[in-house]
């Protein structure tokens, strides 16, 4: 311990001496961290909100669809599904999305049953500020806070959104907090009445229908008999919904991943060709090194060290960098790459899910093929002959 | 399907595999031109030359062990990173479950970290020694260390190739389940009192041996030792099954070795695993060691290298003694003296 | 380490052959050789005589084509490559001509370069080097860069690192080349003083000055890689 403790110590000097090779690799290196990084705690952040918001869905949503697009579903229909053994609740919800033209973006309108003891139970527990929505019809709204501060909405604001030919006023009451990043940039909450007057819904019809089971684990068997009784409709699963959306974020940081991969090929050839290229002073040195009595295997040790200070100078600016572009500038270029330009949200700052996990797989990503990249050269600088160094032969 | 391939953390276990496969195969190359012009004993220039190559082929199979040990922690977390895109998989159990390849994938991960490490303890010995005795004999040994390798790289590849996100897998109670495994050696096995007695004594002795080969490094002993570091991971592994699992995990049937990996389990995976490992491979040191003591001639290092070993085994032993106890005394404590198999 | 008759460096039949057939040449040619403990010998010849090969045989740096290396008795010829390195950190210092001292390090960093890897320098080495720097007038140098120390400074920084590590060996090629009077005669006045303490010394040199100094206890005059009378 105590040997690797001073070659360290000397592979730091080394490095430093040799401080223009150093700061050249490292910076290739930290620029193909940075890439990775960026694309992995991306996806991975993505990936938790996807969770988080799958986590959230009812066991079973049904849809009804009329040419192949989500249509208004009929309140009647929610009486046989209640039916189905292993159905616990079948709830008619209303909502949909607003796109407003001038802020370029969709926002999510929920209806929400504000008259309902738990759904004021549930509504207080995210509540930041303000109060909750009273009353039907009073164009009292709740705001995500995120998409609140994009707005540059303060409690007490109204404003007048284009309906049909006519407008209506809400009114903010209130912020609410989501452990859902895209929720708090992307939901207004109101009551089921004024939902239905904004979003065009008219009464005994819904958006969709929720659905939950006793037992999640059921819900195949449960959806083929609702398909039986509603043959039109498009019954979606909680669990699909997350496994299609954690699969598609992983297949598409993947796919970045993989294009990302001749830039480590190239990254690694020109660390190969830093690394074989030994100057004389450098020569010089090994052959004082071995000439006082370094063993070949002290040199390569050292060297292999230096070459793994140099891979963390690298490596760390490369991840710190790709932390403060993901979780504060947002990843601009990237997320609209990974999110997809059909989904459109005007403000969204995702919670970082940053893990060891994570930072081993960009270990053997970036770190390992570079550390094994080096390992031929540090051995050729080793055992060159001390005798010829000294000499200025080889 | 090629598409699996498009998945970071994919792409990483197989970059870590693919890189220790080519530097073992470059060890093994560079190994058998070595051990072809090999002239033990004489002090040329070539000689000289081939003991500096043998530096190569050394670093780069310690490199292959740290790698290897690198992809035995990234295998279980790649797994478990799976588990949101295969139904029914509750952790890396169930989607190891869920191909043919996935636990043959770990298990010659396992098998190839533990032959680079012996092959590295047998460089040591051998560097230890006034004269190159052994030289000749470690390299013909890395023939079997390439091979194992390549297998590793293929089984991983061929696991990422196999995962078929549509299936609906399994996890690990359904395979204590009588009705469905029908296997009552199996289910014997798993019982508390065997699997924890079992594994009790089987890291004791372990412990035992190798304390006694750090004390006094004997042939008798160190043979011993080896033997046993070698069936002590088989022996605990149903204690950790059967005994382990359940106490961290607070569920009697709840018997997932790879649980123990995650907050729930608090972690006490990669301790746990870890000091098995250092346990077993630098005891099983210990036997390779004596087995090359006629070789070598001079007993001197083959003694200095035995203490070494013996005081490492001991340290792995005892700390994974500790980590598997510690967890049933906790929740013997938390519960006030309750069982957590209940009747027990 | 002392072999029975007292002979610290001793070469039996010394031969480095480079090359084969017509392109074959001899550096060294059955050079043998024995110098007594506690002595100072010089190894003249001019430029290209095999001087500094013979130098390397002896430090454990060539392998010789043929022949056999003996230090303080035991042979190093069949040594490992490995355990040749731990020869000339523990039994002999070697002061090479040039590229001495690693450029870019200070004069302290120089010193304590063998011990790196055996954990690097302890207390006890510091407060030798302190002494053995003050005995040769260079204490105000120890952080002072390499580059900035002059060509007699240097040699007495190299030989101070050998005299760190305690060798009882030390072998120097052209310990005085590039160096003016009075350098020479401080490096000179260094070497003897060491001689008297106990140490063996085997100098390669061509300058006469250094062959024919009257105190030096012997010379071996190497002529196109054989030892002349």
């Amino acid at each position: 311990m105590k040997r690797h403790l001073a070659l360290i110590s000397f592979a730091f000097g080394s490095a430093g001496r040799r401080a223009g090779r150093t700061l050249s690799i490292a910076f290739a290196l930290a620029l193909v961290t940075f890439c990775f990084s960026s694309v992995l705690f991306l996806t991975e952040a993505l990936r938790r909100e996807a969770r988080l918001g799958a986590a959230a869905l009812p066991d079973l949503t049904i849809q009804i669809l009329a040419a192949g697009r989500p249509a208004l579903v009929s309140e009647k229909e929610c009486e046989p599904i209640a039916t189905i053994p292993g159905v616990v609740a079948v709830q008619p919800r209303v909502w949909g999305y607003y796109f407003v033209p001038t802020l370029s973006g969709n926002f999510t309108v929920v209806g929400v049953d504000t008259d309902a003891e738990d759904v004021q139970r549930d509504l207080s527990l995210v509540l930041r500020k303000g109060r909750l929505p009273q009353g039907s019809g009073a164009g009292e709204v709740v705001v995500g806070e995120s998409l609140a501060a994009f707005l540059g909405l303060k409690i007490g604001d109204a404003v007048i959104f284009p309906v049909g030919r006519s407008t209506k006023r809400l009114v903010m009451v209130g912020l609410f907090q989501s452990q859902v990043a895209l929720w708090t940039a992307d939901v207004i909450l109101m009551s089921v009445a004024d939902a239905r007057e904004f979003l065009n819904v008219p009464k005994g019809y819904a958006t969709d229908i929720a659905v939950r089971l006793s037992t999640p684990d059921e819900a195949a068997v449960a959806a083929r008999k609702i398909a039986e009784l509603m043959p039109a409709a498009r019954i979606v699963d909680r669990q699909l919904v997350g496994r299609t959306y954690d699969l598609t974020f992983d297949t598409r940081g993947g796919m970045m991943g993989a294009m990302l991969m001749s830039a480590l090929v190239a990254f690694l050839i020109l660390a190969w060709d830093r690394f074989t290229a030994v100057g004389p002073g450098e020569r010089g040195e090994i052959g004082v090194l071995k000439a006082i009595g370094w063993r070949t295997s002290d040199v390569l040790v050292a060297r292999l060290w230096e070459n793994t200070l140099i891979g963390i100078y690298g490596a760390l600016p490369g991840i710190l960098a790709a932390y403060a572009y993901v979780f504060y500038a947002r990843a601009p270029g990237l997320a609209q790459v990974l999110l997809g330009w059909s989904s459109i949200y005007p403000a969204l700052r995702l919670a970082p899910a940053v893990d060891l996990g994570q930072v081993l797989v960009l270990l053997c990503l970036v770190v390992i093929p570079f550390v094994a990249a080096s390992l031929v050269p540090a051995w050729q600088a080793a055992t060159r002959d001390p005798y010829g160094l000294l000499r200025g032969v080889t | 399907m090629l598409t699996n391939f498009l998945n970071l953390w994919i792409l990483a276990r197989v970059a870590q595999a693919a890189v220790a496969a080519l530097l073992c195969v470059l060890g093994v190359v560079l190994g058998l031109r070595i051990v072809m012009r090999w002239q033990g004993g004489q002090s040329s220039e070539q000689q000289l030359a081939l003991e500096r190559q043998a530096e190569l082929v050394a670093s780069v199979m310690q490199a292959v062990l740290i790698f290897e040990v690198l992809g035995l922690g990234l295998s279980v977390l790649v797994a478990d990173h799976l588990v949101g895109g295969i139904r029914g998989a509750m952790c890396a159990f169930g989607v190891l479950a869920s191909t043919r390849t996935g636990y043959y994938s770990l298990l010659t991960s396992i098998l190839t970290a533990v032959a680079c490490a012996q092959w590295v303890i047998l460089h040591r010995l051998d560097l230890l020694a006034p004269a190159p005795a052994l030289t000749r004999r470690k390299f013909l040994w890395l023939a079997a260390v390439g091979p194992l390798a390549a297998a590793d790289l293929a089984l991983v590849i061929a696991f990422a190739y196999e995962l078929d996100f549509k299936v609906i897998a399994s996890c690990c109670s359904v395979w204590i389940d009588d009705s469905v495994v029908k296997n009552q050696a199996a289910m014997l096995v798993l019982s508390p009192w065997w699997a924890g007695g079992l594994g009790l004594a089987a890291t004791v002795s372990g412990l035992i041996t190798s304390a006694a080969t750090w004390r006094r490094p004997r042939r008798a002993i160190a043979l011993v030792a080896g033997g046993l570091s070698a069936l002590t991971p088989i022996g605990a592994l149903p204690a950790v099954l059967g005994v382990v699992a359940p106490h961290v995990l607070e569920t009697p049937a709840h018997l997932c070795p790879f649980c123990l990996f995650h907050a729930q389990g608090d972690y006490i995976g990669w301790p746990l695993f870890t000091a098995i490992f250092v346990g077993s491979v630098t005891g099983m040191g210990l036997a390779v060691v004596e087995v090359n003591r006629a070789a070598i001639g001079d007993p001197a290092p083959v003694v200095e290298m035995q203490k070494v070993l013996g005081r490492w085994s001991v340290v792995g032993w005892a700390c994974a003694l500790v980590c598997g106890v510690a967890p049933v005394v906790r929740y013997w404590l938390k519960s006030g003296g309750v069982s957590v198999f209940g009747g027990l | 380490m002392n072999s029975g008759n007292g002979v610290m460096v001793q070469a039996i039949g010394l031969t480095k052959r480079y090359g084969t057939g017509h392109s074959e040449k001899y550096a060294v040619r059955d050079v043998s050789l024995a110098i007594p403990g506690g002595q100072f010998w010089i190894v003249s010849g001019p430029s290209g005589s095999g001087k500094t090969t013979l130098l390397g045989l002896l430090a454990g740096m060539i392998a010789p084509t043929c022949g056999e290396v003996r230090l303080c008795g035991e042979p190093i010829t069949h040594l490992r490559d490995h355990l040749r390195a731990l020869v000339r950190r523990h039994l002999v210092g070697v002061v090479f001509q040039e590229c001495a001292l690693v450029p870019r390090m200070t004069l302290g960093e120089n010193l304590f370069l063998p011990l790196v890897p055996e954990g690097g320098a302890t207390e006890a080495d510091r407060l030798k080097a302190g002494a053995l720097l003050e005995r040769f007038g260079m204490a105000e140098f120890a952080q002072a860069r390499v580059e900035q120390l002059s060509a007699g400074e240097r040699q007495r920084a190299a030989i101070i690192r050998a005299l760190l590590a305690d060798a009882p060996i030390l072998l120097l090629d052209e310990p005085t080349a590039s160096l003016d009077t009075e350098n020479v005669r401080m490096i000179l006045e260094v070497l003897l003083r060491l001689r008297d303490e106990g140490r063996t010394l085997l100098a390669s040199t061509h300058d006469q000055r250094l062959a024919e100094h009257p105190h030096i206890d012997g010379v071996l005059r190497l002529v196109d890689g054989v030892l002349r009378e």
